[in-house]
């Protein structure tokens, strides 16, 4: 439970934790052991599940940063497990490489497809597979890098544009709903101006830990300033609304080390992909959101308001 | 039927893992062997009962384990039963018999260098 308190809650502060996390998944135990002697050493954490379903309930714990998913399995063909797990919000961006004793081309081609990182056939050599499972995790460290707000370990502002781009389609193409919320730190220049940046600084990082610590399938990322968004996948306004007044009050509600009676407060806009109609839009929807978050700030501060 | 207590066990020349001299694989390639006489009872279960599913199921794991333990001979002599396994037919325990004594015989012998010298 340790692991899904610290990457469920704040996977953003996964630079204080910089071993990944690696799930092996094949219904053979055979494989599991020598995936743990050939994978020894390297700087990784390696977990394994001898099931889809075991898998996929240790993929939503543990979030992993890559998958070692076998094709052939007992209760699961492993690409429909894989198509599931590019269409879930929660787990479509976790890389995948796939095992297996098929090896033909239109085995792979078929994987790739699907969305897999990376193919290796079995048996494996351990050098192969030592050097295909870093490059994995060197990719995504990468990508992590490139795209995540320095001050606050959110996402940033450009991952937020393709991210919003992708969830608008996945919206559309499978009928789901989509919430977007626009926060924005109430009265922060005049916090900065009587407290310092410093503290500015950790009043950020605070407030991007209790956006980010909430579902684990909701997207953080700092737009810029004091100044946050919140992607929902799979959520309609009145759900986001719930989930928005709850992170409303936790902000509300958090206490400040020196500072007894200093209460620190944020206002919320948020829209869904129905409230904008056919044109959806990443800036449709942004724009949506941030009238209903001018709205919350006309309206007295410390809101979440829905947009019409 | 061929069983652990067949003297081929004993006489047929060791396969030994390629990894003999790794000593990172010495105690998975020492479980590998110990369980070589249940994977015999389990392939021979299943294809005496004509679980052509299960024993299929056995045979896969074997392919894709065999080699990784450095016994490329499972792996090859398993890919060659699947392969014929994969083709619809109803007379399949006919078909793939003389292979399936060649397999049994096969991790018989890699079972037989629990016994070589040096080895794991």
């Amino acid at each position: 439970m340790q692991a899904k308190t610290f990457r469920g809650t704040f996977k953003i502060m996964a630079e204080e934790n910089p071993t990944p996390i690696v799930l092996a998944i094949d219904d053979t135990e055979l494989v599991h052991r020598l995936l743990k002697i050939y994978l020894q050493g390297e700087n990784l954490e390696l977990h394994s599940a001898t099931s889809c379903e075991e898998g996929f309930n240790k993929i939503i714990v543990l979030n992993p940063d890559l998958i070692l998913l076998d094709i052939i399995m007992d209760d699961t063909d492993g690409f429909e497990f894989l198509k599931k797990l590019k269409q879930d919000p929660r787990t479509k961006n976790i890389s995948v490489i796939l095992i297996s004793g098929l090896s033909e081309s239109v085995d792979r081609e078929k994987g790739f497809d699907i969305g897999a990182f990376d193919f290796i056939a079995k048996p494996f050599n351990q050098l192969e597979l030592k050097a295909r499972v870093r490059k994995a995790l060197r990719m995504k460290m990468l990508e992590h890098k490139n795209q995540r707000d320095e001050r606050t370990g959110l996402w940033n502002q450009s991952y937020f544009k393709q991210r919003m781009i992708q969830e608008i389609s996945e919206a559309r193409r499978y009928s789901r709903p989509l919430s977007l919320v626009v926060c924005d730190i109430d009265r922060f220049k005049k916090l900065n101006d009587k407290f310092g940046h410093q503290f500015g600084n950790h009043v950020l990082k605070k407030i991007a830990q209790t956006l980010s610590g909430g579902r684990t399938s909701d997207i953080a990322c700092r737009d810029g300033g004091d100044e946050f968004v919140l992607i929902l996948p799979s959520t309609n306004i009145q759900q986001g609304y719930e989930v928005v007044e709850r992170i409303r009050i936790a902000i509300e509600s958090i206490t400040w080390p020196g500072k007894t009676n200093l209460v620190v407060t944020a206002s919320f806009g948020i829209c869904d992909i129905a409230n904008v109609g056919e044109e959806a839009t990443p800036e449709a929807m942004f724009k949506f959101a941030d009238s209903a978050l001018y709205k919350a700030k006309q309206n007295g501060r410390n809101s979440v308001q829905p947009s019409s | 039927m061929l069983d652990q207590n067949n003297k081929l066990f004993h006489t047929n020349t060791p396969i030994v893992s390629s990894y003999i001299n790794d000593q990172g694989m010495e105690s998975i390639i020492h479980i590998f062997l110990d369980e070589i006489p249940h994977r015999i009872a389990d392939l021979q279960a299943s294809f005496k009962s004509s679980s052509r599913d299960e024993f299929c199921k056995f045979v896969h794991q074997l392919k894709g384990a065999g080699g990784g333990y450095g016994f490329a001979e499972i792996t090859l002599k398993a890919a060659g039963i699947e392969k014929k396994l994969r083709v619809p037919n109803t007379g399949w325990k006919e078909e793939i018999q003389k292979n399936m004594d060649e397999f049994i015989t096969i991790l018989q012998r890699v079972y037989a260098s629990k016994d070589v010298s040096g080895h794991v």
